[in-house]
């Protein structure tokens, strides 16, 4: 006390007066901050265990994890086992359904080189372009996040000279100033779909959260970690073109009392984009699969 | 393209867009089209203070910096001009969803700089007091307006007036402990003065502390004083200036804001003392809760005794006080009987000018003031100098906010109100115990303060009533007789029998009392 009065300042009395009142503002504030950090350093421990986007892994792996756990789930792996061969996991950060479809998808087209595909979501995008303008949104807070996702794009097509390989999709994957923009990009996109199909939406977001399709958008869609649920996954689907199967594995079973795995396909329904290559009468069948465990999603690869 | 390329990117269309087209009320003068855009990792934005609200003429500065990882992370806004407000804190901290990243705040990288200075443009307009990062101000916000208002009406005026603004904005975004501990001074002075009508949480939090302080800075104020040859307790009329002050400024102009800023920093060293008063004053508040004016009015007394009690220092004065007193009155004040009597003489409306001509050879600055009362009197003794004023200051304190309720001028009750002379030193000791508990009252206070406002007439009430009983008889009397001294009681109730009526109540509230302490 006397020290820090000497410190402080020989005349000044008004700072000495309250020099202990703002070190208790400090203290208290720095309790907040202590938490803050805290926080954020558990997080990079977490990214430490598990990148954004992981390796690849066989699903006996899944297997070894529920080893002790319920026979269901048990059982469900099983039957996995029968149709899927692998499993890569994503980073649970509140954006593993947007990272598992950014790399799954992009993953596709490297290994697919469909250019009908890039040709067909390019110009969903520019229609998602619109739609955020549209909806009133400045320009440049997305035109970044686009521009990246179309390079990523590009970049997945052989034959350019910045033709990236699959280690280097990994790479970039994993890479957070890429893989944060690509979200973004997916989230912006969604966001835009479900505020351009209010009406649509607004019932399945009612039963959600008892919010209103613009606070959904504003806190569960836009902002990065906010975890997706069935009325992100039709959006974007719906907006990108893109049809997306998830599987779930948990442990509900039927009726009968057999155990089956089931999984819901999410059809893009607007336009004809996704079935001008495929025919209108044909079902779809979705080249992206994800694997829903309550909370999480990772990349399913089937056999 | 790195990170650093697309934030570059970013931040020049953000820049265009910032002097293209900026957010109302805000502007960027440190920013150009030429500006250097290597470096934009900071931007000092100015935002002018919204027109009708209490910060409505303010330039503030506001200090934006930009994290690497803009727009997926929210940039660190903070002001650099001090501002009173229930949402920003003393440091320039702002407490607004959209700065946060989720779960806890609302950023989304959908925002931009345009669109977060127009956020911080409503803030300004519409606080959130249920998200308060400063308690007292939020408390302030949602139960006492008035009181809100004020502070940060001379907030602004001192900080985010052109000129103001310069220095303390300097200060500020140095970061320099003296400009926020300055803040927190005024801050707390300021409350102690309006303490009327508050809850001040904090306040018992740098009690301790700030009273250590006070006590040397008292004692340099003294050294000051010697060599001006003027009485030591210069800082009490100065004190009851800022009272006087603050009461009249509410119900005339604004103008005055700044002096009485001013002169409070002066009074610094006395934050304890005041603060200790306000607290008492709490006391007072909560019973006029009770519907009992004259408690009203014996708690004026008691905490009278507990001011002069609590610090050694105080107590000293006090016998000073006394001693000035006995001369201006004639007799001294032993005995608490004729105490009440003596109180009378120099009690009158005299004193009120008294302590203006006191003041005025005190602090020079106060002219406007000491001009307006002087019209009004001729007849004061200097040698009575600050015992009054301190009083006085009392006095007013309690019973300004009932004026500014009521904008009546009911100047003279009021003085009444303030007579309560200074304890004998022996009685202090209880004046103390008194005062204590109300402190810890203080709480219950701001949930009260609506009822607070309905008994408010009723004070005024009584005012009148003095008044009509002809001046010279004070009503606070009787009851601080029974607080002090209850053997006095007597001789007072012979003078009045309305107040006779009173009495019953009073006692029962003081039964009340001693039980609680």
């Amino acid at each position: 006390m006397q020290n820090r009065e000497g410190v402080v300042a020989d005349g000044e009395k008004e700072s000495a007066v309250s020099i202990p009142v703002s070190e208790f503002d400090d203290w208290a504030k720095f309790a907040d901050d202590d938490i803050m950090q805290q926080q954020s350093a558990f997080h990079a421990e977490e990214a430490k265990k598990v990148p954004f986007v992981g390796d690849k892994e066989p699903l006996t792996m899944l297997a070894a994890e529920y080893e002790s756990g319920s026979p269901i789930l048990l059982e469900k792996i099983k039957l996995l086992g029968q149709q899927y061969a692998a499993i890569r996991r994503t980073r649970g950060d509140g954006n593993c359904f947007f990272r598992s479809f950014m790399f799954s998808y992009l993953e596709y087209v490297l290994e697919s080189q469909d250019h009908a595909e890039v040709d067909r979501i390019k110009g969903n995008v520019e229609e998602c372009r619109k739609t955020l303008q549209s909806l009133g949104y400045a320009d440049f807070t997305f035109e970044d996040f686009f521009a990246l996702f179309l390079e990523q794009l590009d970049s997945v097509l052989q034959g350019n000279e910045d033709s990236i390989s699959q280690d280097e999709l990994i790479i970039r994957s994993r890479d957070q100033s890429i893989s944060d923009y690509v979200v973004m990009f997916f989230r912006f996109v969604t966001s835009g779909e479900i505020r351009k199909r209010s009406e649509f939406f607004e019932p399945f977001i009612l039963g959600l959260t008892n919010a209103t399709v613009e606070q959904f958008c504003k806190s569960s869609v836009e902002p990065m970690g906010e975890e997706s649920d069935h009325v992100h996954i039709t959006a974007l689907s719906d907006a990108l073109g893109v049809p997306i199967r998830v599987v779930y594995l948990d442990r509900s079973s039927c009726d009968n009392g057999g155990v089956s795995v089931n999984h819901h396909d999410f059809v893009p329904t607007s336009g004809g984009h996704s079935n001008a290559t495929s025919g209108s009468t044909e079902p779809v069948s979705p080249f992206i699969t994800l694997l829903y465990r309550p909370g999480h999603y990772d990349i399913l690869y089937p056999k | 393209m790195t990170q650093a390329a697309r934030l570059k990117l970013r931040m020049q269309k953000e820049l265009k867009l910032l002097l293209n087209d900026p957010p109302h009320g805000a502007s960027f003068p440190f920013l150009s089209p030429d500006s250097d855009l290597s470096d934009l990792s900071s931007i000092d934005a100015q935002i002018e203070g919204p027109e009708g609200t209490v910060y409505a003429k303010g330039v503030f500065k506001i200090k934006i910096q930009i994290p690497e990882r803009y727009p997926l992370q929210p940039p660190i806004v903070t002001f650099g001009t001090p501002i009173y407000h229930p949402n920003i804190d003393n440091g320039g901290r702002i407490c607004l969803d959209i700065l946060n990243l989720p779960p806890k705040g609302a950023w989304q990288p959908s925002l931009n700089i345009s669109t977060l200075l127009t956020s911080i443009g409503l803030l300004l307009s519409e606080p959130n007091p249920d998200d308060g990062l400063m308690c007292e101000a939020s408390r302030e916000y949602k139960y006492n307006r008035q009181a809100f208002d004020h502070k940060a009406r001379s907030m602004t005026e001192k900080h985010a007036k052109a000129g103001a603004g310069e220095n303390s904005c300097s200060n500020q975004c140095t970061e320099t402990n003296t400009d926020s501990t300055m803040m927190e001074v005024q801050g707390f002075d300021k409350e102690s003065k309006h303490g009327a009508n508050e809850f001040i949480p904090c306040h018992k939090k740098p009690h301790g502390i700030s009273q250590k302080l006070s006590l040397e800075s008292t004692s340099s104020d003294k050294k000051k004083d010697s060599d001006q040859d003027v009485p030591s307790q210069h800082f009490f009329p100065s004190d009851s200036m800022n009272q006087m002050e603050g009461k009249r400024k509410r119900e005339k102009e604004n103008d005055v804001l700044n002096e009485c800023n001013l002169n409070h920093e002066k009074v610094n060293g006395n934050g304890w003392k005041l603060s200790l008063k306000s607290s008492n004053q709490f006391k007072d508040d909560f019973d006029n809760k009770e519907n009992v004016d004259p408690n009203y009015l014996s708690s004026l007394c008691q905490h009278r005794a507990s001011s002069g009690s609590s610090l050694l220092q105080a107590s000293r004065i006090q016998q000073l006080d006394q001693h000035q007193d006995g001369k201006s009155a004639n007799s001294s004040i032993k005995s608490s009987s004729k105490h009440c009597q003596n109180q009378k003489q120099p009690c009158g409306s005299t004193d009120p000018l008294q302590t203006c001509e006191n003041v005025k050879m005190l602090e020079t600055p106060q002219e406007e003031f000491v001009d307006r009362m002087e019209n009004v009197s001729a007849t004061t003794k200097s040698e009575q100098v600050s015992s009054v004023g301190r009083k006085l200051s009392l006095g007013l304190k309690g019973s300004s906010h009932k004026q500014q309720e009521s904008n009546k001028e009911n100047v003279t009750p009021v003085h009444n109100l303030i007579l309560p002379k200074p304890q004998t030193p022996g009685k202090s000791g209880l004046g103390r115990k008194l005062s204590l508990g109300p402190l810890t009252q203080v709480q219950q206070n701001c949930g009260h303060n609506q009822k607070q406002q309905s008994h408010r007439p009723q004070s005024i009430e009584t005012d009148v009533e003095i008044k009509q009983k002809g001046g010279e008889e004070t009503e606070e009397f009787p009851i601080s007789e029974m607080v002090v001294v209850l053997d006095s009681e007597d001789s007072e109730e012979e003078g009045h029998a309305s107040l006779r009526s009173r009495m019953p109540i009073a006692r029962k509230r003081l039964g009340k009392w001693s039980a609680k302490t």
